[in-house]
């Protein structure tokens, strides 16, 4: 189900004297199966481009296709946009309200008006894919988890609606460094498990590296920049530009060549970055010698 | 469709009605609001609404946005230009079949919609051109003379400043829990009332725990910073009168004047 933008811009206000331009011409186009990284300064607009991608903000002008269609057209049910394309919004956790976590999950199933034995299936699924116990949680109040587990309990309310493209804004914002490792654990697994198109929002280098197929780069409202991880990391300038910095090992190498060590090669990971050092150290030894 | 809120909203300029003393602003809409009420005919609507007109133009406000703060009150006026223009005895004008619109019908359905519709001027001027802040700094002012009665009027400018300031929150939170909710397919805007009613509970209960949040952090920064009610408490910004104030005191004075020379001298004669 590929995902099209064709020159969206977005105006809040507008008219009013705090009219903001929060997305300027930005296209796009996401195949399926991608694993997209969206980055960007706060207020750059991330936010706003996700919620156009399953209709709950309209262009003010250009349109997003699904399928080849615009969502904004009469003949486009918007409901089914956004059952198969699941957003889950900043800090999910704040929007739970049923009385027992298996209910809270079952809303977007229910909503979608899916039989009961299959919408206790899904929840049953849903729980799994987010590590949690059905057992265990289901009669719970989704109030007295801890914030990690209401956090998951969230997304498993977006996965129960099995959409084909998940869409999470920063979805490990706030949380310790164990539960940050896990949830971006649980969305990798989650899509290889279930073959979806993800759409990750972060303000993480070194997830973004790691995990992304391709990466957009937002300042000020517009797609500055996108291309796989190591084309757009290897962007120093225009990164720093945009406010943002670049993966731990990515960085490391940057400041030794700044420092004027002649290491060469776009490095990303870790071990790229240890492979390198050790390269440039005996290069370094020989020359010494 | 939560932005059309436009009530108590403020408009940045810097007009010489911007700046003008937050009390005496306070003082002034409260004398116009009296005089509209003492008004007995169209002349003194023209001279208020002349009024009016006089401080919206020197205020800078575009007047489509004071008409815009119209809107939520639409219902109510209609309500009443339609109650009074069907319902008042009187003679006959115009009748058909049971609705009869009599000439006192029509003055009055006239004559009520002229000052409601001059009521939220005034209370429009108000919020658009003074800072949600400034305005509760004025009541607390204009209202601290009654605390020496014990009147707890530090207490009710607090609190109004922290409600004025917590409504564009939750109109922003609701907007965020809606939409997170939409996500979910939820839908908010068909069926009967029932479930429409029932379709708002997703959206109440994240709203209310929010509310509580943000209220139990803000009471907490508070303390953090030693707030310990009014007491004692001196002032960032102190309120000064100036020239200006002085001049639109005048000003006043000359409006409400003429109103009630116009109420009380055909009685004279
Ligand atoms: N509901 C809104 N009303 C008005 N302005 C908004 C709203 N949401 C976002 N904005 C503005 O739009 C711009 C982009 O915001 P957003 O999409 O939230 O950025 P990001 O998610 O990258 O931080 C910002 O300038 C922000 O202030
Ligand atoms: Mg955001």
């Amino acid at each position: 189900m590929p995902i099209i933008a064709e020159n969206i811009s977005h105006v809040y206000n507008k008219g009013q004297p705090d009219e903001t331009y929060a997305l300027r011409d930005v296209s796009f186009s996401i195949e399926d199966g991608e694993f997209i990284g969206i980055i960007g300064h706060t207020g750059s607009g991330k936010s706003t481009l996700i919620q156009h991608l399953n209709g709950l903000l309209k262009p003010d002008s250009g349109r997003i296709l699904i399928d080849g269609r615009d969502i904004m057209s009469k003949d486009v049910s918007l409901r089914g946009i956004r059952r198969k394309v699941g957003l889950v919004f900043q800090y999910p956790e704040y929007q739970l309200f049923e009385e027992t976590v298996a209910e809270d999950v079952a809303f977007g199933p229910k909503n979608l008006g899916i039989p009961p034995d299959e919408t206790d299936q899904r929840v049953r699924e849903a729980l799994r894919l987010t590590e949690l116990d059905y057992d265990e949680i289901a009669d719970r109040s989704p109030f007295e988890l801890s914030g990690g587990q209401k956090r998951r309990v969230a997304i498993a309310g977006v996965l129960a609606m099995r959409p084909e493209v998940l869409i999470l804004d920063e979805p490990a914002a706030g949380l310790d460094p164990k539960s940050h490792v896990q949830i971006l654990e649980m969305i990798r697994r989650v899509r290889e498990e279930r073959k979806v198109t993800v759409i990750l929002v972060s303000h993480n280098m070194d997830d973004v590296a790691r995990l992304c197929s391709r990466v957009f780069v937002m300042e000020k409202g517009e797609l500055i920049l996108s291309g796989t991880p190591r084309e757009v990391f290897s962007q120093t300038e225009l990164l720093r530009k945009a406010g943002l910095g670049l993966p731990a090992a990515a960085d490391l190498i940057f400041r030794m060549r700044t420092l004027g060590a002649d290491i060469d090669g776009d490095i990303l990971s870790a071990e790229e970055a240890a492979d390198a050092v050790i390269k440039w150290l005996r290069k370094k030894g020989k020359r010494g010698r | 469709m939560l932005r059309d809120i436009t009530l108590g909203q403020y408009y940045a300029k810097d007009s010489v009605i911007h700046r003008l003393d937050p009390r005496v602003k306070i003082v002034a809409v409260i004398v116009y609001i009296i005089m509209l009420f003492l008004v007995r005919d169209f002349i003194g609507y023209a001279v208020s609404f002349a009024a009016a007109a006089a401080v919206i133009c020197a205020s800078g406000v575009p007047f489509r946005f004071i008409l815009r703060g119209m809107k939520p009150v639409a219902v109510i006026l209609a309500l009443t230009f339609l109650l009074n223009l069907f319902l008042y005895p009187g003679t006959v004008l115009l009748s058909a079949g049971p609705f009869h619109i009599t000439q006192q019908g029509l003055h009055q359905a006239l004559f009520m919609a002229c000052r409601l519709i001059l009521l939220i001027f005034g209370t429009a001027i108000l919020t658009y051109t003074t800072k949600p802040m400034k305005l509760t700094d004025g009541m607390e002012a204009l209202m601290s003379p009654l605390s020496r009665f014990g009147f707890p009027a530090h207490e009710i400018a607090i609190i109004m400043s922290i409600a004025l300031r917590f409504i564009p929150m939750l109109v922003q939170e609701a907007d965020k829990i809606m939409k997170a909710q939409q996500a979910r397919g939820a839908d908010f805007e068909s069926g009967n009332i029932i479930r429409r009613v029932r379709s708002l509970m997703p959206l109440f209960i994240p709203l209310f725990i929010g509310a509580f949040r943000i209220a139990q952090d803000l009471a907490m920064a508070m303390e953090a910073r030693c707030y310990r009610g009014g007491t004692g408490r001196t002032r960032l910004h102190v309120m000064k009168l100036h020239k200006r104030d002085a001049a639109a005191s005048v000003l006043l004075a000359v409006y409400a004047g003429l109103i009630l020379a116009e109420r009380i001298l055909p009685a004279l004669f």
